[in-house]
């Protein structure tokens, strides 16, 4: 009796948080896809105008592939660079220098006080004499990206290292002979690919749908696309919006699945 | 000969010495326990002698070579840890093979070798299973096979046994001993379970605040004590307020009488009272309040308590034997 009430409660939960998710979405889709006024989107409506002539208008739109395209780009630099970064450093605290944790996780925290116009302002007040072609280039945006995500991948390297004992692994790996690149490639980095992965995920979307700083420094991104294409074509920019949504979505899904298989071990613990 | 010697090593955390000159010789093929109280320095020096930990002051002597400043990985000493150290992502063969791989042997003799090394575990079925699909027990089987599999010089133990159950342990102990005596491989064991380093050694050294208090064969260790400390940290030990000052025995030393039928060959002869008896299966230990003192003395006898031996009867305690060392 007890067990099926706590069992209705978990079902209860859970269905509020899916239509949290699912109906801003919903609502998004009707608003992107039907041809229908937005005053008279309601019940009798719902079937009523499907089309998909704005999303092909902007998708078709001269400026709308190169913004995707560099948004892609950057987000895939952004993730080379978080990981060339952060994967090291997240080892070699959790190996060689623990006490060194809380001053890199304090460090990693500060793009969440930093807001975004005092990284644009210091970092390319600082940079414009010394590298001004970077911060000229598109390109200028990943270092800011990567300082973007650094919450987000400490916390998941974090979660995944500190699950593993690495410390033991490392200790186990050299006694048994292997040197330091042996130990990195066939242990640590085996063992920390699903960390690895979120972390590649996670920067990736936030890139995806950064604006601000894009907007900032004047870069043509699909999130500064969207939103100058929001009053020309909003249709089709709720669309693009929608479909990154729908991306994003499908990532988590992808990561809650690794993380669900490697749960299976006794090394988990791992969370985004 | 001795196979590896820590000679007058010295290992400072900032103000926190964990070993203070210490100073042992681990004789070839022979299983040497390091044991002692938490925080006594025993698993330092198993680090030390892995090369995980640097030696500051002393040196490490491995076969007439000085190694102090070599890196673990070119120590060839096999290594078993407390907490399960498999690598997830391999199989339990893949594991074992590990040290042939690192060390490029030649791919079917190292699948061969490892097989044969699961073999001694009792493990040869498991070969194909991860080591989360594994018992504790199990894991640290394959982790002894995965040390012993490419024969290191020196096999290091450190405390491999803590973190299984009762049963567990004295089997995977039993298998640690099979193997290490078949082999002959020279072994250093960390515990500090005093009951495992009597079980398993040939030597027993005592540590304690990073000292070495006494190194000599199990029986030696618990009959003639060193000091005070072992006496107390090595089986259980009794002390008895004699002629003004406390002397120390064992509680299988002492026996119960009647209160006026003590035995005329005792060393000494106490009166007390029964203040209380633990019943342990095997054995029990009769708690005896002496008189005109606070002291109280276990006896420890064979069996249930005599069923003359009540709480609060007037009993005598008889003495045979105070460790002579002390």
């Amino acid at each position: 009796m007890r067990r099926s009430r706590v069992h209705a409660w978990e079902w209860l939960v859970v269905t509020v948080c899916a239509l949290f998710f699912i109906v801003p979405m919903l609502t998004m889709a009707r608003f992107a896809l039907q041809r229908v006024p937005v005053v008279l989107l309601g019940r009798d409506t719902i079937f009523s105008r499907w089309t998909l002539k704005g999303v092909v208008s902007t998708f078709t739109d001269e400026k709308f592939r190169p913004a995707m395209f560099l948004s892609v780009r950057l987000g895939l630099l952004t993730v080379v660079l978080v990981l060339f970064l952060m994967v090291p450093t997240v080892l070699w605290v959790h190996t060689k220098a623990p006490r060194w944790r809380p001053v890199v996780e304090v460090m990693s925290m500060l793009p969440y006080v930093v807001p975004p116009i005092a990284l644009v302002v210091g970092v390319s007040g600082a940079f414009r004499d010394s590298i001004p072609w970077l911060v000229a280039s598109n390109n200028g945006l990943v270092p800011l990206y990567a300082v973007l995500c650094l919450p987000f991948a400490f916390r998941s390297l974090d979660a995944g290292a500190s699950s593993l004992d690495l410390r033991t692994l490392v200790d186990a790996g050299h006694n048994l002979g292997a040197g330091t690149g042996r130990l990195l490639w066939s242990v640590l980095l085996p063992n920390m690919a699903v960390p690895i992965a979120a972390t590649g995920f996670l920067s990736f979307a936030v890139v995806m749908g950064e604006f601000a700083i894009a907007s900032l420094l004047l870069k043509p991104t699909l999130p500064a696309y969207m939103v100058e294409a929001q009053g020309q074509e909003p249709q089709g920019a709720m669309a693009v919006a929608l479909l990154l949504l729908v991306l994003t979505s499908a990532m988590f899904v992808v990561i809650g699945r690794m993380n669900r298989r490697r749960n299976l071990s006794p090394t988990n613990g791992f969370t985004v | 000969m001795s196979q590896l010697e820590f000679a007058s090593i010295t290992k400072k955390y900032g103000d926190v010495t964990a070993l203070d000159n210490f100073t042992l010789s681990v004789p070839a093929g022979k299983l040497v326990s390091l044991l002692g109280p938490s925080g006594c320095g025993k698993t330092t020096a198993l680090r030390v002698a892995a090369g995980f930990e640097p030696v500051e002051t002393g040196r490490l002597v491995a076969g007439g070579h000085v190694i102090s400043h070599v890196p673990p990985q070119k120590r060839h000493m096999g290594m078993v840890f407390q907490n399960y150290s498999l690598f997830p992502h391999m199989t339990v063969l893949e594991n074992v093979m590990f040290g042939l791989t690192v060390r490029r042997a030649d791919k079917t003799q190292r699948a061969a070798q490892s097989m044969d090394m699961l073999d001694l575990v009792q493990l040869p079925h498991m070969a194909d299973r991860y080591p989360h699909q594994l018992s504790g027990g199990q894991q640290q089987r394959v982790a002894l096979a995965r040390a012993l599999v490419f024969q290191p010089s020196v096999l290091l133990l450190d405390e491999p046994l803590s973190a299984l159950d009762a049963k567990v342990r004295v089997e995977v102990r039993d298998v640690i001993r099979n193997l290490q005596t078949r082999l002959g491989t020279t072994t250093i064991f960390v515990t500090h379970d005093q009951e495992e380093a009597l079980t398993i050694s040939d030597v027993v050294c005592v540590m304690n605040e990073g000292r070495v208090q006494q190194v000599g064969m199990p029986r030696e260790v618990y009959d003639t004590p060193a000091n005070e400390f072992v006496a107390r940290f090595v089986g259980d030990s009794v002390t008895i307020p004699m002629e003004g000052r406390d002397r120390l025995s064992r509680p299988e030393d002492l026996s119960v009488w009647p209160e006026d039928a003590a035995p005329g060959n005792a060393l000494a002869v106490l009166g007390g009272w029964v203040e209380g008896i633990d019943f342990h299966g095997a054995t029990s230990d009769v708690r005896i309040r002496l008189h005109g003192s606070d002291h109280v003395v276990n006896v420890r006898v064979l069996g249930s308590a005599p069923t003359t031996v009540t709480y609060g009867k007037r009993v005598s305690v008889a003495v045979h034997r105070f460790f002579t060392t002390l």
